[in-house]
C-alpha cells in the first residue's frame, strides 16, 4: 500500500509539473519565402504593405498617397447602417413615484464590418426650457449605477433618468446583467465619454430593444422637460 | 345612460394616459466602413464616402471629424474637445467632406437618397511623421416635437480613418503563437498576440492551418483582418469571448502541426510559425498512469524480493 501510496505521489508529480511548466507549445518555426528560422523567442520582423492591384475598386492610389477602402476580406460592399423604431419619446403628464417605460428597437447593418459598438450619450439631463429644473440621471436603488455600470433599479422611490438593454438578435448589450438593471446616459455637455450600449463581434446584422425609465419625486415641479438621446452605430478596427 | 358615462370616461382616460407617439422610423447607413491611408507630406488627399438615407422619408445629417484612441480592449474612445493637442486640432482642420466640389458639414438627403462624398485631406509639406486615426460622423438630425415631457432620439452612423503620415518605411511587429502541447480529444485551442512595434498601423490577415502528421491539411482557419493602430498590442480571437483562437473541427489521438500564417491585407505572406500538439484521449492519459504505477509496483517487488534474497 506504502508503495501503491509512494507511486502515485510520483506520478502525480510528474503529471502536475507537465501541466504547470511544459504543457504550453510556443511556435518552434517561423518562415517566409526567403527564410526558415527555428527557435522559440519571441522576434520581429518587417511587413510590405498592399502593393498597388490592377482593377482592385478598394484600392486609391495618388500623388503621394495610397488608401485601401473597407475591409479586405468582406467582399461585400454594403452601407454600414442603424435604423431606429421611433425618434421620441414621449413621456406624457409625469406623476410622482410612478415610473415611466419608453421603449425604441435599434437595427444595425453590420456586414461591411467586423463587428462594431452602438454608442448612446445625451445632450443634457432632462431639462426645462430655462435650465434652472432638471431631472436627475439616475444613479438606481443603491446608488451604484453609472453611465458605464449598470446596477439594479426597482424602487418606486428611486427618481431619475435611465436606461437597459435587452438583446434581440444577435446583439450583446454591454453590461446589463439583469432586466432590472439601469445605466445612465453619459452626459456630453459634461463632456462625459460616450458609452457602449450594445455591440456586435461579427459581420452581421443586430437588433436590440431599449428601455428608458424615467421617475420623478414629489418635489419635482410640474414643467416639461426634454433631452436628445444619441444613438451612434460604430464599426470596429 | 351608464354606458354614455363609460364611453366618456373611456375617452378621458385614452386622451390623459401617457403613451408613445409613433414618429417614423429613421435610418442612416455609410460606405465604407474603415479607411486606410498611407500617405507622404505634401500630399492632397482624395477619397470617396458614400452616405445613404435608409428610409423613404427625407433626413437631414450633419457631419463632423472627431479623433479617437483607443483602450486596452481595443474599444474606441473619441477624444475630448477639451483634451485635444494643437497639434491633433490644427491636422483635423485639414479634413473636409465634399459635395460636388463644395464643403458641407450638413447633408440633405431625399427618400433613400446616397450622398457620394469627398475625403479631402491636405498634408502639408512641413507635416511630420505620424498616425492619426479619427472618425467621421454623420448624426441625423431631429426636430421632432410634442406638447409633454419628451426625449428626442437622434441615429448616427461612422466611418473610422486611419492615416499614416511619413515615409514609406517598413513597419514591424511581434508574434505570440502558443498552445498545449499535450491536450485531451475536442476542438484545439490556440493563443495567438501581435503587436505593433513599428512606426505606423498595419492590416494583416492571419491564418491558421492545422495538419495531420503525414502533413495533409485537416483544417484552415481564415481569420479576420485585423488593423492594429500604432503601439497596440491585440489578441487574436474567433468569435469567442476568450480571446482564443479555437479549431471549428474536433481532434482525436495523433500529433498535429499547427501554421499561422500572417498574410498582408493583399494576401501576400509575410511569416509562418508552426507548433506541434499530442492531442491524447481523455482514457489514454489514465491508462498510461495506471501503466506507469504497474510498471513502478512491479520494479519495487523485485527489489523487495532481491532484498529478502540477499
Amino acid at each position: 500500500m506504502k508503495v501503491l501510496l509512494q507511486s502515485f505521489l510520483i506520478l502525480s508529480s510528474v503529471c502536475a509539473a507537465i501541466i504547470t511548466f511544459i504543457n504550453l507549445a510556443y511556435a518552434q518555426t517561423s518562415s517566409n519565402p526567403d527564410y526558415v528560422i527555428e527557435h522559440q523567442e519571441l522576434e520581429q520582423k518587417t511587413y510590405h504593405p498592399e502593393n498597388a492591384k490592377q482593377n482592385n475598386p478598394r484600392l486609391i492610389v495618388g500623388e503621394n498617397y495610397q488608401a485601401v477602402l473597407g475591409f479586405g476580406d468582406i467582399p461585400q460592399i454594403s452601407f454600414f447602417s442603424i435604423k431606429i423604431s421611433g425618434t421620441i419619446l414621449d413621456y406624457g403628464k409625469l406623476y410622482p413615484t410612478n415610473p415611466i417605460l419608453r421603449e425604441t428597437i435599434i437595427e444595425t447593418g453590420g456586414q461591411s464590418a467586423h463587428g462594431y459598438s452602438v454608442l448612446g450619450y445625451e445632450d443634457h439631463p432632462l431639462a426645462d426650457e430655462s435650465f434652472s429644473n432638471l431631472i436627475p440621471d439616475t444613479s438606481c436603488d443603491r446608488g451604484l449605477c453609472s453611465q458605464a455600470t449598470s446596477a439594479i433599479w426597482k424602487d418606486h422611490l428611486t427618481y431619475g433618468f435611465g436606461y437597459t438593454c435587452e438583446s434581440l438578435d444577435k446583439s450583446l448589450c454591454v453590461g446589463f446583467e439583469d432586466t432590472n438593471s439601469y445605466k445612465s446616459f453619459p452626459d456630453a455637455s459634461k463632456s462625459e465619454a460616450y458609452q457602449p450600449v450594445f455591440k456586435a463581434i461579427n459581420s452581421e446584422n443586430s437588433k436590440a430593444k431599449i428601455i428608458h425609465k424615467l421617475n420623478v419625486s414629489a418635489s419635482q415641479k410640474n414643467k416639461i422637460y426634454l433631452n436628445n438621446i444619441n444613438y451612434l452605430a460604430v464599426p470596429n478596427l | 345612460m351608464k354606458k354614455f358615462f363609460l364611453l366618456i370616461f373611456i375617452s378621458f382616460s385614452l386622451l390623459i394616459l401617457p403613451k408613445t407617439v409613433e414618429a417614423e422610423q429613421r435610418g442612416i447607413g455609410v460606405y465604407p466602413p474603415i479607411i486606410k491611408i498611407t500617405a507622404s507630406a505634401p500630399s492632397d488627399i482624395s477619397v470617396p464616402i458614400s452616405v445613404k438615407n435608409m428610409e423613404d422619408k427625407p433626413i437631414e445629417a450633419t457631419i463632423s471629424i472627431r479623433p479617437f484612441k483607443i483602450d486596452q480592449s481595443g474599444a474606441i474612445n473619441y477624444i475630448l474637445y477639451k483634451d485635444y493637442t494643437r497639434e491633433v486640432s490644427a491636422l483635423i482642420e485639414t479634413v473636409v467632406l465634399q459635395e460636388e466640389n463644395q464643403n458641407v458639414s450638413k447633408l440633405v438627403f431625399s427618400p433613400n437618397g446616397i450622398k457620394n462624398l469627398k475625403l479631402k485631406i491636405d498634408i502639408g509639406k512641413d507635416q511630420k511623421e505620424k498616425d492619426i486615426y479619427f472618425s467621421v460622423l454623420f448624426l441625423v438630425t431631429n426636430q421632432d416635437s410634442s406638447e409633454n415631457t419628451r426625449s428626442l432620439l437622434s441615429i448616427g452612423t461612422a466611418t473610422n480613418v486611419l492615416l499614416a503620415i511619413g515615409e514609406n518605411t517598413l513597419p514591424s511587429y511581434q508574434d505570440r503563437f502558443s498552445s498545449s502541447v499535450l491536450t485531451s480529444e475536442g476542438n484545439l485551442k490556440f493563443k495567438i498576440t501581435l503587436a505593433n512595434t513599428g512606426k505606423h498601423f498595419m492590416s494583416i490577415k492571419p491564418q491558421l492551418i492545422i495538419k495531420n502528421v503525414f502533413g495533409k491539411e485537416i483544417e484552415i482557419l481564415n481569420l479576420k483582418e485585423e488593423n492594429i493602430l500604432l503601439g497596440q498590442t491585440k489578441e487574436l480571437s474567433n468569435t469567442n469571448p476568450d480571446n482564443l483562437v479555437i479549431s471549428g473541427k474536433k481532434y482525436y489521438f495523433g500529433p498535429y502541426i499547427a501554421i499561422l500564417s500572417l498574410n498582408t491585407a493583399g494576401q501576400e505572406t509575410i511569416s509562418n510559425k508552426s507548433i506541434t500538439i499530442f492531442v491524447l484521449p481523455g482514457s489514454t492519459i489514465w491508462l498510461l498512469s495506471a501503466g506507469t504505477i504497474i510498471i513502478l509496483l512491479i520494479i519495487q517487488r523485485i527489489r523487495v524480493k532481491r532484498r529478502k534474497k540477499n
